[in-house]
């Protein structure tokens, strides 16, 4: 399992096709805008990041928000981290 | 688990100088280590000791300095990249002749090498790019 980090909305492009089932992304800065729509991958939103841009609430249903400590979590369960920006 | 962490990201212009902070510090909360921190391209630029922010604003190089020289932690800056944006400690002052350097406390500067070596003896790297 790999662990993609999204810190813009314009790298999803870059790496959409590279995603894998049982993948998982983990959206930070200015990516975490893409967790507004449903995408179809295990999605993780940084809180701070969410909050910071007042999109609280507004996330879809199954875009995980998470804290640090979770991303820090999932970073070692993955076989390895994979970071597009 | 031991961690590398890079940072590609200037200050002010990019947010992942701060957001490889928060991961940093939640990566030794949570019982790991990291054995480097690697600032490579724009991100040197936290490595600049001259950076004088307004005091309501987080010193996010402060911080980093603070946060390397408290838990042990090598923030290695990338040579190249400092070189070609004016990070000089005071041996690269002197031997390019410049006037004064500027390498803030707590950083090193070093080569390449140190991100392969970071790379290799980690379990996990983790990139904060622009």
């Amino acid at each position: 399992m790999i662990v993609h980090t999204i810190n813009k909305v314009s790298a999803l492009g870059l790496c959409n096709n590279l995603i894998a089932e049982d993948d998982k992304v983990v959206l930070l800065e200015d990516g975490v805008y893409l967790g507004l729509q449903p995408l179809p991958f295990l999605v993780f939103a940084i809180r701070f990041d969410v909050d910071a841009r007042g999109l609280g609430g507004l996330l879809a249903a199954h875009t995980e928000s998470i804290d640090y400590s979770d991303f820090v979590r999932l970073c070692a369960e993955a076989d390895k981290v994979c970071s597009w920006f | 688990m031991n961690f590398a962490i890079v940072v590609h990201g200037a200050p002010y212009s990019s947010e992942a100088c701060l957001s490889a902070l928060k991961f940093a510090k939640a990566v030794l909360a949570s019982g790991h280590s990291i054995n480097r921190v690697f600032f490579y391209h724009d991100g040197v630029h936290t490595a600049n000791s001259l950076i004088a922010p307004p005091q309501d604003e987080a010193p996010v190089s402060e911080q980093w300095q603070e946060f390397g020289t408290g838990n042990n932690i090598e923030l290695i800056a990338c040579i190249a990249s400092c070189l070609r944006r004016g990070i000089l400690d005071e041996t690269e002052a002197d031997r390019y002749e410049k006037s004064g350097s500027n390498l803030a406390p707590g950083f090193t500067i070093s080569g390449l090498g140190q991100l392969i070596d970071a790379s290799i003896n980690a379990d996990r790297v983790v990139t904060f790019g622009v």
